[in-house]
């Protein structure tokens, strides 16, 4: 779900960091997108291609969340699985192929403890299992008002067709807005340039989150940054060693050369 | 279906249900440019809803379908909110070759609703599970 989505950054940002790196405008209100900036760029999107057209519920639009693996995505749902619960409109659902290990730490410091049991962790082992789940999302009573699904791919196995890809898709998106709940789901890409049933779930999801590294030589903090396909403005994710994340609307320390390029902050994939 | 086509395929369609309730017909001009869009699935299509093979599936809890009886007399499962049929056309033409936009089953399932000849159909919410599973019934 988008918007929640957007809540978690907003809540993991870092206020307190914002420096005007040379070369670039000195910040001001114009230089941070509105909640209606973020709203309007991250809804809507359709292209050529795009097999997906599941109507945005009234929690926004379904999200891809797409990175690398330990890039902080299993904790960045779990914030929005947990800022979604504590907005008490209803239950959450995480769904997972392999049980959390510890809570990720992130966000406000103080959260009732009671606030996960809104949240119902369900770990599904296998692609027909998490399909037949799926199926049957409308059995549960209340309905969700979020549905989580954290590593995608794992449920795609090498021997999977592009078919398995967009029945997944297809069930996650259909179930969703059948019930009216909000849908974020998690993946990692695969290793390869081309990958037929990767491919094809993300033709069913036009609104994606990429989350890629930065090259840096701190060696306390991973860098990540966050690009949204349709040009929302960029934005930084750093996780420290002890799993904390912050989010940075510019990249601190980043040095920019008179020329314009980026030599702390050089993206690569 | 509450799908979201190309504006110029979302625009005939709209343009066909319009038509239909004021003449209870498609125009020779709107068959056209149903053929220019989709191709020979057009026909296929209209064969489809000609036979009354779209049915929407409803279940208590409110989660809808639609089945689409092929020619060949086998059901296959379109979804409601989201462009999939469990057809073997879909999985090839649709997403494997990217040739065509849909397959002739959901273009029957836009084409039925438009022209008010969906036939409608209540299973409990446990069937419709199997239904959205596209498992035989």
């Amino acid at each position: 779900m988008a918007q929640v989505f957007v809540r978690v950054l907003d809540e993991l940002l870092d206020t307190s960091h914002v420096r005007c790196d040379p070369g670039l405008p000195p910040p001001g209100p114009s230089h941070h997108p509105t909640p209606q900036d973020r709203e309007s760029s991250i809804t809507g999107l359709q292209g050529p291609g795009y097999v997906c057209s599941a109507l945005c519920g009234p929690q926004g639009p379904p999200l891809l969340l797409i990175g690398p693996h330990d890039c902080g995505k299993t904790a960045l749902l779990f914030m929005a699985a947990v800022v979604a619960a504590e907005e008490g409109a209803g239950p959450v659902i995480y769904l997972s192929r392999d049980p959390l290990q510890k809570l990720p730490g992130a966000g406000k410091l103080a959260r009732d403890p009671l606030i996960l049991k809104q949240i119902r962790f369900l770990y599904p082992k296998t692609l027909e299992e998490l399909l037949q789940l799926l199926s049957s999302l409308h059995l549960t009573s209340p309905s969700p008002y979020l549905l989580l699904l954290d590593g995608l791919e794992l449920f795609l196995s090498p021997g999977c067709s592009p078919t398995d890809g967009a029945f997944l898709s297809a069930l996650l998106l259909d179930s969703s807005t059948n019930l009216r709940c909000g849908l974020l789901v998690s993946a990692v890409p695969p290793s390869e340039v081309v990958d037929g049933v990767f491919m094809t779930v993300e033709r069913y999801f036009p609104n994606q989150c990429h989350l890629s590294p930065e090259v840096s030589t701190d060696v306390e903090q991973k860098k990540y940054s966050i690009a949204y396909l349709n040009n929302l403005p960029e934005r930084f994710l750093h996780i420290h060693q002890d799993g904390t994340l912050r989010i940075f609307d510019n990249q601190p320390n980043k040095i920019i050369e008179p020329n314009g390029q980026k030599i702390g902050g050089r993206r690569y994939h | 279906m509450n799908t979201v086509l190309p504006s110029v395929a979302e625009e005939l369609i709209r343009e066909i249900k319009r038509n239909f309730q004021e003449t209870s017909q498609i125009s020779d001009e709107h068959l056209l440019a149903l053929k220019f869009i989709f191709g020979p699935t057009a026909l296929q299509a209209l064969d489809l809803v000609d036979q009354r093979s779209v049915t929407r599936v409803t279940s208590p809890s409110g989660r809808t379908t639609f089945q689409v009886t092929g020619s060949s007399g086998k059901m296959y499962t379109c979804y409601s909110f989201c462009h999939y049929c469990s057809c073997p056309a879909f999985s090839f033409s649709v997403l494997r070759k990217n040739e065509s936009l849909l397959c002739k089953h959901i273009l029957a399932v836009y084409l039925s609703q438009a022209t008010g000849t969906c036939q409608e159909r209540t299973v409990s919410d446990q069937q419709i599970c199997d239904i959205l599973l596209a498992k035989e019934l």
